[in-house]
């Protein structure tokens, strides 16, 4: 039986000039020279006046990939788009980079355009680590004023490393587009992200020629190369170009309250699905989720790394053994596990070495240290999964896209006594029911042993809250004696926790606790003992005094609300506010006043919330004789604040900080 | 085949058994009574640590390192992560390394295969040869020992490496430090905060120097410390003579050093004809000398950009003058080195000059050696007047050098060789930030504001580094950032002052300030001193170990004139403080009319940079009083 084997493709492209016509290299129109401001973004350093990028992929499988950017150099500050890194993979798949030129062209003091052209010699090659390199060069004769434009090619030998595509950045773009020219063999999908429009989506159709060597093979003769036939074909064939573009694009800003960079930036990437050549059978290469847990699962550097050793199973059995409930187990462990295991502060989906030897070593990365913990939990009988997500630094996962690249941490799903437990062992300091905010993130994958997609709301159970009760009293000489009872749980009690087991507990209570520390005295701090997975309680007494010659004093009655500036500096935003968490903190105050003195000002009751109940402010006052109390409420409750309630949020920061600064008076009694 | 295998096999054992055995003796590194007790309260102790230099001849010399360190706590476990730094001029030979434990049995052997292996280049370079192998030698229990021995081969010899026994905060049990001189011409050594002298034994061919010290106390940094390489003790070595890339060097005094550091600039300051009518076109006219320098200073300024690439010995050959012309970017030496050329063009004498530019980094001027980091230019007029050029800087006026090259040691270059000199420091009075603001206010909390800022000296020239390089409304955002409040309006903000003039770098702006006094029903509650609050708090200190060391000295002068509301009286004001003592001075009054207006005087001068150990409590104390004062209100309430 004879089989058609597809063995190469030459593909023919005729007037395939992707973007020659419009943007000559080293062709600058002169208003691009002579331009000395960005009317659209007057902070600009510099700019962007075009970025045009392309790829194709070709008969061997391999991507194409060229670039084109010209930028446009308006202060010194923006000299920096000179020093430029072209990161390129070594292998798996390796990445090519060529044809790099690079030119710089400005008007002299004479009138005249001068040029500067990279020199042969003035790139270099840098080895970063074992994979990745990068090719590096500095614009020659840039200055103020200059406009520097550089392409290169790059060629891939894998068709599924298609470069992402940014059309924004630090620095404003004008005109930022991206090409994909895909034969109809092809199946990408595409994924944009984007708070900017496209001004251009287009798809087109093209047709051209290739010719495809086939290699007829006889399967009885499948090792003997002498009995292979040859055979070429001209073929028609269709394909499909795809053109995504953006016009003034603004530059990305950092502002309070963000997450990953790459979660705002104009986007698009393009992911292999499916590969069909003619007269064979189709190829699916992009997995859908239940073939990416089974392929995670069977994997030599993760699912398969989940291997009891004696050493994971002795420790296990020591730890856990002597407990009762499944719960009791797992906390054991999970202590154990957190406190052996030191994090090296990467994040990672891949499990490097055998299990037993990171558990020796006691250092690993952030996968690593949770794969202890599930072997440990299963060692101890205890059902434990791994669940892979991705991190608020690494950005939200792109649901259409089941690819392992956008994951870079992993989880630890445990069952215990029925009850479900997510739980990360990265930090001796943080209880199990307490997760890293960073992890916070949507939701995970949890991999197991069956070919099926199951996802879990990654969050907390435990609060973030902060109650503070003080007792105020002020004395005759105007002096001022406090004791503040506290309790705070989850990222508060870590915080506070934090502070109570430092080195100088006493100077950073005053330093990060109290909101004016000038002439603050701690006279006595204790924290009542209690497992970190418990609400943190603490005491603390204090005292300070007033100018004792003056007739009149003011007290900030809050203490420890440390709220006195407005974050939100920017008239307008784009993007959502996001916090790492919701929180709600309240202070009650009972002020004694000595009868020495007259109230002559307390404050008024006020309370405002935002929009949607996504927080809320309220200041209660009474007063009762010489007893002044106070009940404060600060309380974000959304994580998510939408950009059309940034204005909102912007008036009510401002509105808690005014109020925060607010002081009673008090008057010596005649 | 199986013969193939059996031998595998026992290649395999045989590595196994080999590598098993410590690189010290048992004795260095298990543990006892003795190291529990040494140790005792530190995270962390060097049991032993050897250093062997050999040096070969000019060009080639063998670094050795073997180190046991025993970690006690989790707390010091960053220590068992060992980087080792290499490039083109010094090479890994091998790395060697156990982890062992209490009874100094090997647990696990690591060799360079295990290493990480980076590029590692700091901010300020954008491209150089230095390399980074990163062994990781983790483990899971304390106490452990690790022991690590690796060998680095120089080809090329410009400095050698120095010793350093120990790090800050580390107990050492012994150390020594071996130098097998075989060069020419032999090499010259300096130590410091060393007690123990070398033994000095001379050979055939060689002479052997050995210190060796026995159990050292832990080394504390403190904040305001001197650097670490002024605290720790160290030993430096020298060569006499030296090799590296083709050229030949002396460094047995310093007219020898300069000498070869002038050489190896010969031939580079040859100019272009393009070059020369550049030179030619702006000084057509000019006759006289401060104004050529002036323009040729600005000029480079305007033309070059700093760009530092440094490899193999183009660390130290300077790129010439003809690439700088070409490219328009170049280093330290290059710029300086095209500086040198035009101003070499044009008639006027000048001379590079080598300095070490990192904060407190002082010359040793006793003992001739690679002690530099930078470049900086002087040049000399015919009446023999001096002016200084800082060439790597785009805005800095000519004659001001940068905080990190004043009051230092130097070496000036020129064709007779190296000689020490002494750069020129400002006094208080000459790094100068003076403010005058006013603002009016009105009853409910809002202020008009007027502001200028002028600042001189050093101030100046981080005012003009800061605003200089970027777009006027980016200086805007700068000057915004400060504000408590957002809700402003800012105008009529004037960036023209932004020059490199004697009397200073001016800025000023109007702002409308909401909410810029706090108020309850009848008060107005008003910070006395809104835009210059000292925010440096130094922390306090049981006992103060070492001196206490600032960058300079500077003067800061801020007056602020209060126009109140109509129809509110004083009800409190802060109080008059003035103090005065050896390094400083800190004066703040108010002076209230009764008539509405309201003027405040503040002024912070530190003469002196370097203060005795024993000063520190009254440098904080002094300090907490000024972050005081600069807090304050005053209040005034509505008249009855």
């Amino acid at each position: 039986m004879k089989k058609l084997f597809c063995l190469t493709v030459f593909l023919l492209f005729i007037n395939l000039t992707l973007y020659g016509q419009v943007w000559n290299f080293g062709d600058i129109p002169k208003e691009q020279l002579t331009m000395e401001f960005y009317d659209k973004d007057s902070t600009a350093n510099a700019v962007v006046l075009f970025d045009v990028g392309s790829f194709f992929v070709d008969e061997k499988l391999e991507i194409y990939y060229k670039r084109h950017v010209r930028i446009k150099v308006l202060t010194d500050e923006g000299l920096s788009v000179g020093d430029v890194a072209i990161d390129f993979r070594e292998e798996n798949p390796s990445q090519r980079i060529s044809k790099l030129k690079a030119e710089t062209h400005y008007i002299d003091s004479d009138g005249k355009v001068k040029k500067t052209k990279l020199g042969r010699r003035d790139r270099f090659e840098n080895k970063r680590t074992k994979n990745w390199s990068e090719l590096k060069f500095t614009a020659p004769g840039l200055r103020k004023g200059a406009v520097f434009e550089y392409s290169y090619e790059m060629k891939s030998e894998s068709p599924v490393d298609v470069p992402d595509w940014y059309f924004q950045r630090e620095i404003p773009v004008i005109w930022s587009e991206y090409t994909a020219r895909i034969p109809e063999w092809f199946t990408y999908l595409p994924y944009t992200k984007s708070y900017h429009p496209f001004i251009e989506t287009t798809q087109k159709n093209y047709n051209a020629v290739a010719h495809i060597r086939y290699t007829i093979i006889d399967d009885s003769n499948i090792y003997d190369a002498t009995k292979k036939e040859y055979k070429t074909e001209r073929l028609d064939y269709s394909g499909t170009e795809y053109k995504y573009a953006m016009q003034d694009v603004p530059a990305i800003v950092s502002e309070p309250y963000m997450k990953a960079r790459v979660d705002y930036l104009a986007q698009i990437r393009f992911q292999l699905a499916f590969i069909q050549f003619p007269r064979q059978l189709g190829k699916p290469v992009l997995r859908s989720w239940p073939a990416l847990v089974e392929l995670l699962n069977n994997s030599d550097n993760y699912g398969k790394r989940l291997r009891s050793s004696s050493t994971l199973k002795g420790k296990a059995a020591e730890i856990a053994g002597n407990k009762e409930t499944e719960l009791e187990k797992m906390v054991a462990i999970y202590d154990h596990v957190s406190q052996i295991m030191d994090w090296d502060n990467y994040y990672s989906t891949i499990v490097h070495e055998k299990l037993d030897d990171l558990y020796n070593k006691g250092t690993g990365n952030s996968t690593e240290i949770n794969f202890v913990l599930i072997q440990m939990m299963r060692d101890a009988g205890i059902e434990a999964h791994p669940v892979v997500m991705s991190t608020r630094n690494n950005g939200e996962i792109i649901s259409i896209y089941p690819i392992l690249d956008q994951f870079n941490h992993t989880l630890a799903l445990v069952k215990a006594d029925e009850k479900y437990y997510l739980l990360d062992a990265k930090n001796d300091k943080r209880p199990y029911n307490i997760l890293p905010s960073s992890a916070l993130n949507g939701r995970g994958l949890i991999i197991q042993s069956e070919k099926t997609e199951n996802w879990v709301n990654i969050t907390n159970s435990v609060p973030n809250s902060l109650v503070s009760v003080i007792t105020l009293t002020v004395g005759a000489e105007g002096e001022v004696t406090g004791n503040i009872s506290a309790q705070s749980t989850g990222y508060f009690a870590l915080n506070d926790r934090g502070i109570f087991e430092s080195n100088t507990p006493e100077e950073n209570i005053k330093s990060v606790l109290f909101a004016d520390q000038n002439g603050l005295v701690i006279d006595s701090i204790s924290a009542k003992e209690s497992d970190r997975t418990e609400p943190f309680q603490y005491n603390i007494d204090y005292s300070y005094s007033n100018d004792s010659n003056s007739d009149v004093i003011y007290i900030n009655p809050l203490q420890v609300e440390t709220i006195s500036t407005n974050p939100f500096k920017k008239r307008e935003r784009t993007y959502p506010v996001d916090y790492d968490y919701d929180f709600t903190k309240s202070i009650v105050v009972s002020m004694f006043i000595d009868e020495g003195w007259e109230l002559e000002e307390a404050l008024e009751s006020k309370a405002f919330k935002l929009p949607n109940d996504s927080g809320m402010f309220y200041r209660l006052v009474q007063v009762q004789g010489s007893v002044v109390s106070f009940r404060y409420n600060f309380a974000i409750t959304k994580q998510r604040i939408a950009p059309e309630d940034y204005e909102a949020l912007r008036n009510f920061y401002e509105d808690v900080a005014n109020n925060n600064a607010e002081r009673i008076v008090l008057k010596k009694s005649i | 085949m199986k013969n193939f295998i059996l031998v595998l096999l026992s290649v395999s054992l045989f590595s196994c058994s080999s590598t098993k055995e410590g690189i010290f003796d048992i004795e260095d590194t298990k543990m006892n009574l003795s190291t529990g007790i040494l140790g005792l309260g530190s995270n962390s102790m060097i049991r032993n640590h050897e250093t062997t230099l050999t040096i070969n001849s000019n060009s080639n010399a063998v670094y050795n390192v073997k180190e046991a360190l025993t970690i006690f706590s989790k707390k010091d476990k960053g220590l068992a992560q060992i980087p080792i730094w290499y490039d083109n001029f010094r090479k890994i030979d091998y790395i060697k390394a156990n982890i062992l434990n209490v009874n100094g049995e090997v647990l696990r052997s690591f060799t360079d295969k295990d290493a990480d292996d980076y590029s590692t280049f700091d901010g300020y370079t954008f491209f150089s040869d230095s390399r980074v192998k990163v062994l990781d030698l983790y483990h899971n229990s304390f106490p452990y020992t690790i022991e690590i021995e690796y060998q680095i081969s120089y080809n090329g010899i410009l400095g050698l490496p120095s010793w350093y026994p120990k790090s800050i905060n580390q107990t050492v049990q012994k150390a020594s430090f071996t130098v097998i001189d075989k060069s020419p011409n032999g090499v010259r050594y300096y130590q410091s905060n060393l007690s123990e002298e070398p033994t000095i034994i001379k050979g055939l061919g060689e002479i052997v120097y050995r210190w060796q010290t026995g159990f050292m106390e832990p080394s504390k940094r403190e904040p305001f410390s001197p650097p670490l390489r002024e605290i720790l003790p160290r030993v430096l070595v020298a060569p006499n003579t030296f090799e590296i890339e083709n050229t030949n060097g002396s460094a047995e005094n310093w007219e020898e050093f300069g000498k070869w550091y002038h050489d190896l600039g010969i031939g580079t300051r040859t100019l272009s004809d393009a070059a020369k009518a550049e030179v030619d076109n702006l000084l057509n006219g000019v006759t006289d000398e401060h104004e050529k320098v002036k323009l040729l200073y600005s000029y480079l300024q305007d033309k070059a950009r700093y760009v530092s690439i440094q490899l193999g010995i183009g660390g130290w050959k300077p790129f010439s003058a003809d690439y700088v012309f070409k490219n328009e970017y170049g280093d330290c030496k290059a710029l300086t080195n095209f500086m040198q050329a035009i101003l070499e063009y044009a008639g006027i004498a000048s001379n590079a000059v080598l300095i070490n530019s990192d904060s407190h980094s002082h010359m040793l001027t006793e003992f001739p050696s690679n002690q530099f980091n930078h470049v900086i230019l002087q040049v000399t007029l015919s009446n023999g007047e001096k002016v200084w050029l800082e060439c790597t800087s785009k805005y800095m006026p000519a004659n001001h050098l940068s905080g990190g090259t004043q009051g230092k040691n130097a070496l000036l270059i020129s064709a007779e060789g190296g000689q020490v000199i002494q750069t020129p420091e400002n006094n208080a009075e000459q790094n100068g930030r003076v403010t005058l603001t006013s603002i009016s206010l009105t009853d409910n909390g809002k202020a008009a504001i007027k502001t200028t800022v002028n600042n001189t000296g050093i101030f100046q020239d981080n005012l003009l580094h800061s605003l200089k390089p970027i777009a006027e409304k980016k200086r805007m955002e700068w000057l915004e950032d400060n504000l408590r409040s957002s809700e402003y309006r800012m105008s009529n903000v004037d960036f023209n002052g932004l020059t490199t003039s004697k009397e200073g770098a001016k800025y000023s702006y109007d702002l409308e300030m909401d909410n810029f006094a706090s108020r309850s029903s009848s008060r107005l509650f008003v910070p006395i001193n809104a835009f210059n609050q000292w925010q440096l708090n130094p922390p306090a200190s049981e006992e103060r170990i070492n001196e206490v060391w600032l960058s300079y000295k500077f003067l800061e002068k801020d007056t602020y004139v209060f126009q109140l509301p109509f129809g509110y009286e004083m009800e409190a004001l802060p109080a008059k403080i003035e103090i005065e003592n050896d390094f400083g001075r800190f004066y703040a009054s108010t002076e209230w009319d009764d008539l509405g207006k309201l003027v405040y005087s503040r002024e912070l001068v530190i003469t002196k940079n370097r203060l005795e150990p024993e000063e520190y409590e009254e440098f904080r104390t002094f300090f907490k009083q000024v972050s005081k004062a600069d807090n304050e209100r005053f209040v005034i309430v509505k008249k009855g």
